[in-house]
């Protein structure tokens, strides 16, 4: 009994908490800006992309290296993560917005890509045909 | 027969701790807002959170494997240590060492790493990543360390308590809020020197794993001191792209899991579980070690 009272005390200190942090403002999200601020990530990583997708909110991208892999960067909280792997290794299909890719493993979660009219196209003539 | 404790210790230094947790971080939170150093983000600190909750409960679930483990090891022990001023002391260092070793093989073998990684996986550096802790501690057997201490001789309450103490020591350093202590800087771990440890620039990997006392990563060459002209960028080198605590508490796992798997020979499954992060036969993922000597090359070329 003591014991579910102290763990019922944790998770109420776990809800003042993030409602404080909620309420403080720390609620700031990061914005891919643009084909550049891409570039910018992949150069970071050593890699220059031949082919650049970026979700129209600012999201996620997606690319080609021009060693062949397909390059991944998602907004996490106010943070980007970013990750390099074969074409083989993910799933991409195409949504009535844009574009889906789904990664192996439990490190990331699935990525939407809210695309135009010309991305759809670059995603039919560029990544598409990796995957 | 086990000595009995003549001293009032208490049980659960950890639990004990919460309530002033819960209050620094609100302070630092308080700073954070008045514009100090640091950063907040409310997704992040919820996981956080969230994953120091799931720690407590695992280890009400699983914490009986390390309990039977250093009673078993304590019943075959070497020598009846009393709980004097001298042995208390020399267990406070021989905890603290043990946890050193814990630490490092924690970043240098997959196996713990995958328990470990917990810890890691915020981009974040504020009190609330002090308690994104591992759900797998007890049963990957990361008290491995710890065993020789109760072979030894050192009661188990008394080990479990300067744990205790080792983790709520831990907390405070986990701010950015802190800059420098000045002497204190040589002896004891700090915010400083913990802040290079949790960071993924290259120059920063793979150093301070130190408990309470910073000597342990002086002595054994591991030390990294923080520099003005190249501030930490935190997490781990794959940075995480998910706030899910289940996803986040067993994503290594399953990547081992995947690996071996796939593995060719025996050779290379042994090494997928208990070779650095990052190993594979070929060599075409990057390590610690990789990223550092690659990083070194870059920059011995610029110079």
């Amino acid at each position: 009994m003591e014991t579910l009272l102290v763990q019922a005390a944790s998770l109420a200190g776990v809800g003042l908490l993030v409602g404080l942090a909620w309420a403080f403002g720390f609620r700031q999200s990061s914005k891919l800006d643009g084909e550049a601020a891409v570039r910018a990530l992949a150069a970071a990583e050593g890699e220059t992309l031949e082919t650049v997708l970026v979700d129209q909110r600012g999201r996620a991208a997606l690319g080609k290296t021009t060693s062949g892999a397909l390059f991944a960067a998602k907004i996490v909280g106010g943070d980007v993560a970013v990750r390099i792997m074969p074409f083989s290794e993910a799933r991409l299909r195409r949504t009535k917005g844009g574009v889906r890719a789904r990664f192996p493993g439990l490190a990331w979660d699935d990525v939407t890509l809210v695309l135009d009219a010309d991305a759809r196209r670059d995603w039919i003539g560029g990544l598409q045909s990796e995957s | 027969m086990p000595i009995e404790t003549p001293v009032w210790v208490p049980n659960d230094v950890v639990t004990l701790a919460v309530p002033a947790f819960i209050a620094l971080i609100i302070v630092e939170m308080l700073a954070v807002r008045a514009g100090g150093h640091g950063r907040y983000e409310v997704k992040d600190a919820a996981t956080s959170l969230l994953m120091g909750f799931g720690n407590v409960i695992a280890g009400l679930l699983t914490g009986g494997i390390y309990i039977a483990a250093a009673f078993f090891f304590y019943e075959h022990r070497l020598f009846d240590l009393a709980w004097t001023a001298p042995v208390l002391v020399a267990c406070f260092f021989a905890e603290d060492l043990a946890y050193y070793w814990f630490h490092r093989l924690s970043h240098e073998r997959r196996f713990w790493w995958a328990a470990h990684v917990v810890h890691h996986s915020s981009q974040h550096y504020n009190l609330t990543t002090a308690l994104r802790q591992t759900w797998t501690g007890a049963v990957s057997l990361s008290f491995a360390t710890k065993l020789p201490l109760f072979l030894i001789g050192f009661p188990p309450a008394m080990v479990f308590f300067f744990a205790g103490i080792s983790l709520v020591y831990q907390f405070w350093i986990h701010t950015e809020t802190i800059r420098r202590l000045g002497p204190l800087e040589w002896v004891l771990n700090t915010p400083s020197h913990h802040r290079v440890h949790h960071a993924v620039n290259p120059r920063y990997l793979d150093a301070n794993y130190a408990g309470v006392l910073i000597i342990w990563d002086r002595l054994f060459g591991t030390f990294i001191a923080e520099r003005e002209d190249e501030k930490p960028r935190y997490g781990i080198v794959s940075q995480l792209g998910t706030f899910n605590p289940l996803k986040i508490a067993f994503h290594e796992w399953a990547g081992i899991a995947r690996d071996v798997s796939r593995a060719k020979t025996f050779r290379d499954a042994i090494g997928y579980v208990f070779g650095p992060p990052g190993w594979s036969p070929d060599g075409s993922r990057k390590t610690s070690r990789s990223i550092k000597a690659a990083w070194a090359a870059q920059h011995a070329a610029a110079e």
